[in-house]
């Protein structure tokens, strides 16, 4: 979980244009019904050191993700890896070997909690990520 | 500017404007002409290199009919004709034609003189794209004196990540601790810069009375300004700060902006290179000394203006005969084009010529046997570095970003040698970019502002080498060019690790393509003091090889101690660990230590980004020390190793939000 965030905005997902998430993924998770795109929206943490704009994307596949996010200004930057979440815990890793997690994750509706320690990010259930980020990256 | 960038070719020159000849006699004149008519920047002079030095007179009859005039190209410095001679720079003349006449027949007419042994179209030269947006800095106000970061009180200091990268992700996302020039420890404990040590910026024109500037401007004492005449007699009238070589004047300009608005170029890179540090006001510089006048000199080599340019080689000649060590040079041909190594090799080029000129200029200063010469690979995304920082044996700088990763921008491939913070606006605009000083006559009364490019990067290493010079001074040590360009090569982070490990598109094709790496600073330091330098990951205990100190003997060999200075300790945030006994290797302590030697490996457990030194004590020879009632045993050996903490990986996915 990034650490340095004093203000968040989300941005609106306004575009229409989109890459499909769902229906590429047609065996979909069924124990944790984690599979599917999400957007970041909202992140409450107590550290701060400025004021930085944030905007996360993530498509989770059967056992990979793609994660597209930016940071302030200027284009996304894409990332990708593996994930697997039992017990209500999910952890993975980046392509390049690093891990992360284990967040414990719990689903309401289309909301998505991931919680460590005393940060959560709460993330929103989108039908696909904007074409408008996926072809906007850096 | 841009649109005045020259292109390069060696061949296919004639087939417009010469009739039929034969074929070899065609070839043997094509070859002696460098680059193309339709791209000179004169149509109405151009350059011919004599094999042999002519008479005036030999060479009015030669090159006379139809021109306007014939004269030596490089201004002569009294003193240095054997130099001039050896690097054939009094063979240079131009030649300017009648007016109408046709250049290309002229040319064509030169070369096929036997007397010929070069014909060269006057190029312009061209600043790499992509660098012409500026982006003010934030302000701070002046410290007034009162000691901020890193000891410095320069309060923009905190934003110059390509100095102390400090993984804040406002410089970009993935902004890596680390990714930068590895200066601040150099800065604490070695050095800071040296008054004596000029660095030439070949470049648009430096604001010599910019207040973050001006205490570290290179002065010419023996002109007496505006007078109207050569007082020193080094061939140009009134020139104190440097010369003006496209109004061919002693008055640098700063002021006329090209046709992008910008005037600051060359302004940004003398920041870079030596703005002033410690002054309570602005940007910090790499080489700006510590506050106390004592920073290295900044002299400028104006050869663009406006929209006009001016002659680089005539430039670099005026940097060797007055006093440059280093010509920072962040400009080039467009790097579309490729050039014929062998021909100018062997022939030359007024610009080849007079770098050979320039490197081997003597007493500059009183480390090298001559001078170093550092050029921008380009911006153009191209897998090759333009010219002539490309040609061979000359050091060419790609460009990386806060995020430790090629910038996006920056040319790769054959002819770059060594990777530099060039900045990447496209990471985070405001911040992303290089912070240094710029000319507030075109940048709405702001003094400092971001860039980004190669030419940022380019006094990035300049800068770290006018620190190098300066400590090799300090220390008394004395290097031939050629040793000091290895020791400038082999003194790099890694960055093709990370190239290979991220998870982001598009990297793949700079794995090796970046020269040696990110230059460090700090290992500079310890190469030209003859400490090997060591990289520990930061975050992590472990055990670091010293074979490249001691030898392949290192394992076998005898401990007696480990000594870490408390600098060193702090630099590095070393935390203590637990020793264990071990009775051949005295230097394994039973209880705490901050490190120890085991089977000829150092065991630390550095928690910061930073460099230090420490010495490792040795037995030479038998496992116990001679002398007193011992039985006979070897000597003690005090061996000074350098260690570098560095991030322990900056390309797995680091900066990824979860």
């Amino acid at each position: 979980m990034m650490k340095r965030l004093a203000t968040f905005f989300a941005l609106a997902a306004l575009m229409l244009l989109a890459l499909s998430c769902k229906k590429d993924d047609p065996t979909p998770e069924p124990s944790t019904g984690l599979v599917g795109c999400w957007e970041l929206s909202s992140v409450q943490t107590k550290a701060s050191v400025g004021s930085v704009s944030v905007s996360v994307y993530i498509n989770f596949a059967e056992s990979s993700f793609t994660l597209y996010q930016k940071l302030g200004e200027g284009r996304y930057t894409k990332f990708t890896g593996s994930w697997s979440a039992s017990d209500g815990s999910l952890s993975g890793s980046y392509t390049g070997g690093k891990s992360w997690g284990p967040y414990s994750y719990s689903l309401s509706g289309n909301s998505l909690s991931l919680s460590k320690g005393s940060e959560t990010d709460v993330y929103n259930r989108i039908d696909a990520i904007p074409a408008s980020v996926t072809s906007n990256i850096y | 500017m841009a649109a005045l960038c020259a292109c390069w070719a060696c061949t296919d020159k004639l087939s417009e404007a010469e009739p039929a000849q034969e074929s070899a006699d065609q070839e043997q004149i094509s070859q002696k002409i460098l680059f193309k008519g339709e791209t000179a920047v004169s149509n109405q002079a151009f350059l011919v290199k004599f094999a042999v030095k002519p008479t005036q007179e030999q060479v009015e009859t030669l090159l006379g009919n139809g021109t306007v005039s014939v004269q030596p190209y490089f201004p002569h410095m009294p003193g240095k004709e054997a130099l001039e001679a050896q690097f054939g720079l009094d063979r240079w003349y131009e030649v300017t034609v009648e007016e109408g006449a046709s250049l290309d027949a002229k040319v064509l007419e030169a070369a096929a003189l036997k007397q010929v042994s070069v014909v060269q179209y006057k190029l312009q030269y061209s600043i790499p794209e992509n660098e012409f947006m500026t982006v003010p800095a934030q302000e701070y106000p002046d410290t007034k004196g009162t000691l901020s970061f890193n000891n410095f009180s320069d309060p923009m200091i905190g934003d110059q990540w390509h100095y102390i990268n400090t993984g804040n992700e406002k410089y970009g996302t993935g902004a890596v601790k680390g990714a930068d020039v590895n200066v601040k420890d150099v800065w604490a404990r070695l050095i800071c810069g040296d008054e004596s040590i000029v660095i030439a910026v070949v470049d648009k024109g430096v604001k010599n009375t910019h207040p973050d500037l001006k205490d570290n401007i290179w002065i010419n004492a023996d002109e007496i300004p505006g007078n109207g005449i050569d007082d020193d007699h080094n061939g140009y009238i009134d020139d104190v700060y440097g010369y003006n070589f496209v109004s061919k004047t002693g008055f640098i300009d700063w002021v006329k902006p090209d046709s992008y608005g910008d005037s600051s170029h060359g302004t940004h890179c003398a920041g870079t290179i030596a703005a002033v540090n410690n002054n309570g006001r602005g940007v910090a510089g790499l080489a700006g000394g510590t506050g106390k006048k004592d920073g290295c000199k900044i002299m400028s080599c104006q050869i663009f203006e406006g929209t006009a340019g001016g002659d680089a080689a005539k430039a670099i000649k005026y940097a060797a005969d007055n006093g440059a060590s280093i010509i920072s040079c962040s400009f080039g041909y467009d790097s579309s084009i490729s050039s014929d190594n062998a021909f100018i090799k062997r022939f030359g080029s007024a610009e080849i010529d007079a770098i050979r000129y320039f490197e081997n200029t003597k007493g500059n200063n009183t480390v090298l046997d001559g001078n170093i010469a550092i050029f921008a690979a380009g911006n153009e995304q191209h897998d090759f570095a333009h010219y002539p920082g490309a040609f061979v044996d000359i050091i060419s700088v790609s460009a990386f970003a806060a995020n430790y990763m090629p910038a996006y921008y920056t040319n790769y491939g054959p002819g770059c040698n060594i990777a530099a913070p060039g900045g990447d606006m496209k990471l985070n605009y405001q911040y992303g970019g290089v912070l240094s000083t710029v000319c507030s006559e075109t940048e709405n009364g702001n003094d400092y502002g971001y860039m980004q490019g190669t030419s940022m990067a380019c006094p990035h290493v300049s800068g770290v080498v006018a620190l190098a010079l300066s400590y090799a001074k300090q220390i008394g040590k004395k290097f031939t060019v050629n040793e000091f360009k290895q020791l400038i090569l082999a003194s790099t982070d890694d960055i093709d690790q990370r190239i290979a490990n991220t998870t982001l598109d598009g990297y793949a094709k700079y794995y090796h393509q970046m020269g040696t790496g990110a230059i460090d600073a700090w290992r500079l330091m310890m190469n030209i003091e003859g400490i090997p330098s060591s990289t520990a990951a930061v975050g992590k205990k472990q055990w670091i090889s010293l074979e490249s100190a001691l030898g392949s003997s290192s394992v076998s060999l005898s401990y007696l101690d480990v000594v870490i200075p408390q600098a060193t300790i702090d630099a590095l945030g070393l935390q203590k660990i637990q020793g264990t006994s071990d009775s051949k290797y005295p230097a394994t302590p039973a209880g705490e230590c901050y490190g120890y030697v085991q089977f000829g490996r150092l065991y630390i457990h550095p928690t910061k980004v930073g460099s230090g030194t420490m010495t490792i004590k040795v037995i030479g020879g038998g496992d116990h020390l001679g002398g007193g009632d011992n039985p006979p045993g070897g000597m003690e050996i005090d061996r000074k190793i350098s260690v570098i903490a560095r991030e322990a990986d900056g390309g797995n996915g680091t900066g990824g939000w979860l």
